[in-house]
C-alpha cells in the first residue's frame, strides 16, 4: 500500500515542479468555462427557465460539470499512451506493483495537485462573483464530494481502457478525441441531461458517464437528494468496478501479445 | 535450483506488412496483412547463481526480447522460463522483486523532471526498503560510481553518463537477486565505462550478485563475464566458457617492428628458426604473426632484435571481439570446431 501512496506524492510533486504549467493548466479550464457561460447566457436571454432549469442553476450545474469532468486531465491519457508507443512501458513493468493500481495513483496525485484546487477556487470565486449558487445544503455538499472523487476513479478508468487500445492502433489523437467528445457530451459537461428529450435523459443517466458530471452536479443543487442520491451514487460506483475490471481485461490481452516498441 | 532457466523459448512478433506508396497504405487500411518474425527461437538457457553471463549478437539477432522475457514484461509464445522458480510472466509482482534490469538510455525508470534523488526515494517505497539499507546503498553506488555529485538534479540535466550511472543506481536499490543490463555502456567515455565495469565486477564478485550483460562493446563482457552466450538470427551460437574462447579461438599474436631500413633482408629470413610464424613487410615495418601457443613473442623479438635495426615495437593480441567477428562473419563455426 505504501507503494502506491508513494506513487500518487510522486505525482503530486510532478504536478506541481513546473510553477507557468501548473497556473496554466488552472486558467486554461478557466476560458472554456468563460465561454460556456457567455453561450447560455445567450440561450437565456427571454426565458426564465429551460427544462425546469433557471439561469443560476444551469450556471451552477455547468460550473461543477465541467470542472468535474476536468478534474481528470487530459495529461493522464497522454502520459499513458506515450509510455506505450515510446516503449517505457518497458521499465513499468519491472516494478513490483500493479499497473492499472500505479497508474489510478498517479492520477489521484494530478487530481490532488492540480484538479482539486482549481474546482476549489473557481467555485468559490464563482459563488462570490459570478451568482453561482452554494450547495443547497451541508449534506448536499457532502454528497457532491462524495460523487465528485467517485467520478474521478470512474473516469480514470474509462481513460485507462481508452489509452490501452494504443497498444492495437499505436495511435493515441483518434481515441482520445472520441473518448473526449463522447464523455464530454453524454455526460453532462456541455449540455445539463435535462436538457436532453426526458427519454434520453433517463437513458443517458444508465450510462457510466453521468457519474462524471451529472450526478455530483444534480446532487449540490439538491435536486437528487434521498435514495434517489444514494441510487445514482450506487450506480456511479457500480460502474467505476465494472470498468475496473473492463480495463484489467484489456490490459491482460494486450500484454499477452504485448509488442514492447523498439526491440 | 538454477537461477534462470529456459527451455525451447520463442518470441514471435506481429507486424504489419504494407506495399510502398499512397496504394499501398489504402490497401493497408482496407485489408491489413501482417507478417511473423520471430525474434526468439528455441532458446535453452541454464544460468546459476552467482554466475555473470556475457550475451552477444548483432543488432537485431534477439538478445533485448531474450532479455524482456527473462524479466517477464513480454510473454513468451513458446517454450518456458524460470527465474528463481517462477514464472516471470504470469508472476511478474512476485518476480520484479528479486531482479532489476536497466534498459539503454531511452528507456528509463527515473522521473524526468524531479530530482534524482526524488526517483531514488520512489523505489526504495515502491520496494519498501529499510531506510538504513538505502542509505547504505546509496553510499556504495556514490563511492564507486559518483552519484552523490548529481543527486539534486532533475534527471532531464543529466548528462548521458550521469544517466547511465543514475539508472544502475536506481536499479540496486532493492537489492536485486539477479541484474539484467541491456547495453549499459552504450554512449560512454572510455573513463566512465571504465568506472561501470569496475563496479560490476565489484557486484558480482564481491555480493556474488546474477548479472547477465548485453552489449556491443565485448570488453565490457570480457571485463565481467566468465561465461559467453552468442545469439544470432534468433538462435544460440554458442554457450560456454569466455576463457576457453578465448584459448581456442584468439590465440593469434602480431609483432610490428618499425626499423630504420626497410625492404631487406626477407621477411622470411629474419624469423627463419623462429617456429611457425608469418612474417612481411608492409611499410617499414616487418609484421610478424603467429598462434601464442606455438611461439613466444620473447623468441620472436631476440631474434629479430639480432638480425634488424629496431626503431619502435608493438604487439596486439587477438581478442574476443575478433572471434566474434569471425563468427558473425560465417568465417568461424565454435561449435564445428569444437569437434575433434
Amino acid at each position: 500500500m505504501k507503494a502506491y501512496a508513494a506513487i500518487a506524492s510522486r505525482q503530486f510533486q510532478d504536478a506541481l515542479q513546473y510553477r507557468g504549467n501548473y497556473v496554466l493548466g488552472m486558467l486554461s479550464g478557466l476560458a472554456l468555462v468563460l465561454a460556456m457561460f457567455f453561450f447560455w447566457r445567450a440561450g437565456f436571454e427571454g426565458r426564465a427557465s429551460i427544462a425546469g432549469y433557471g439561469w443560476a442553476q444551469t450556471k451552477t450545474y455547468l460550473l461543477i460539470g465541467y470542472l468535474a469532468g476536468n478534474l481528470v486531465a487530459f495529461s493522464a491519457e497522454a502520459r499513458l499512451s506515450s509510455r506505450i508507443r515510446r516503449g517505457s512501458i518497458a521499465c513499468d513493468l519491472l516494478l513490483p506493483v500493479d499497473f492499472q493500481g500505479a497508474r489510478l495513483c498517479e492520477t489521484l496525485g494530478d487530481v490532488a495537485a492540480q484538479g482539486l484546487p482549481a474546482l476549489v477556487v473557481t467555485v468559490a470565486v464563482g459563488i462570490a462573483f459570478a451568482g453561482v449558487l452554494p450547495p443547497s445544503g451541508p449534506a448536499a455538499a457532502a454528497g457532491a464530494a462524495i460523487a465528485l472523487l467517485l467520478g474521478v476513479v470512474l473516469k480514470s478508468a474509462i481513460v485507462y481502457a481508452a489509452a490501452l487500445l494504443c497498444f492495437w492502433t499505436t495511435n493515441f489523437v483518434g481515441i482520445s478525441w472520441a473518448r473526449a467528445a463522447l464523455t464530454n457530451l453524454l455526460s453532462g459537461a456541455l449540455i445539463p441531461l435535462s436538457f436532453f428529450p426526458a427519454g434520453v435523459a433517463a437513458a443517458l443517466r444508465w450510462l457510466p458517464f453521468a457519474g462524471i458530471t451529472d450526478t455530483p452536479a444534480r446532487i449540490y443543487l439538491g435536486q437528487l437528494t434521498g435514495p434517489g442520491a444514494v441510487g445514482a451514487v450506487a450506480l456511479e460506483a457500480a460502474w467505476t468496478v465494472v470498468l475496473l475490471l473492463v480495463g484489467r481485461g484489456i490490459w491482460r490481452a494486450a500484454t499477452a501479445e504485448l509488442n514492447v516498441h523498439g526491440g | 535450483m538454477p537461477a534462470i532457466e529456459a527451455s525451447g523459448l520463442c518470441k514471435v512478433y506481429r507486424r504489419p506488412v504494407r506495399a510502398p506508396g499512397i496504394g499501398g497504405a489504402l490497401r493497408q487500411l482496407v485489408r491489413p496483412r501482417h507478417e511473423d518474425i520471430t525474434a526468439v527461437d528455441g532458446v535453452d538457457l541454464r544460468i546459476e547463481a552467482g554466475e555473470a553471463v556475457g550475451y552477444v549478437g548483432p543488432n537485431g539477432a534477439g538478445k533485448s526480447t531474450t532479455i524482456k522475457l527473462l524479466t517477464g514484461i513480454l510473454r513468451p509464445s513458446g517454450g518456458t522460463v524460470r527465474v528463481l522458480g517462477r514464472d516471470p510472466h504470469r508472476e511478474r509482482l512476485a518476480n520484479a522483486r528479486d531482479i532489476a534490469a536497466t534498459f539503454g538510455a531511452n528507456r528509463s525508470q527515473l522521473h524526468w523532471d524531479l530530482p534524482l534523488r526524488e526517483s531514488l526515494a520512489l523505489q526504495r517505497d515502491i520496494y519498501g526498503v529499510p531506510e538504513a539499507r538505502y542509505r547504505e546503498n546509496l553510499r556504495l553506488c556514490a563511492d564507486i560510481l559518483g552519484v552523490d555529485a548529481f543527486l539534486g538534479a532533475p534527471v532531464r540535466q543529466l548528462s548521458q553518463g550521469q544517466r547511465v550511472r543514475a539508472e544502475l543506481t536506481s536499479a540496486l536499490v532493492h537489492d536485486p537477486k539477479i541484474l539484467y543490463l541491456d547495453e549499459p555502456t552504450v554512449g560512454l567515455d572510455v573513463a566512465v565505462k571504465e568506472r561501470l565495469r569496475a563496479f560490476l565486477r565489484d557486484l558480482h564478485r564481491g555480493r556474488g550478485m546474477t548479472i547477465v550483460l548485453t552489449s556491443h562493446d565485448l570488453p565490457d563482457i570480457e571485463d565481467v563475464c566468465e561465461r559467453l552466450i552468442m545469439i544470432d538470427r534468433a538462435r544460440i551460437l554458442y554457450d560456454g566458457s569466455l576463457r576457453e574462447v578465448r584459448d581456442r579461438f584468439a590465440r593469434e599474436r602480431v609483432l610490428r617492428f618499425q626499423v630504420r631500413r626497410p625492404g631487406e633482408p626477407a621477411a622470411e629470413d629474419v624469423v627463419a628458426g623462429c617456429g611457425p610464424v608469418a612474417a612481411r613487410w608492409e611499410g617499414d615495418a616487418l609484421v610478424v604473426s603467429f598462434d601464442r601457443t606455438l611461439a613466444a613473442a620473447a623468441g620472436v623479438t631476440a631474434q629479430v632484435l639480432q638480425k634488424l635495426d629496431v626503431v619502435d615495437l608493438h604487439m596486439d593480441e587477438a581478442g574476443i571481439e575478433d572471434v566474434v567477428r569471425r563468427v558473425y562473419e560465417g568465417r568461424l563455426d565454435l561449435r564445428e570446431a569444437e569437434r575433434p
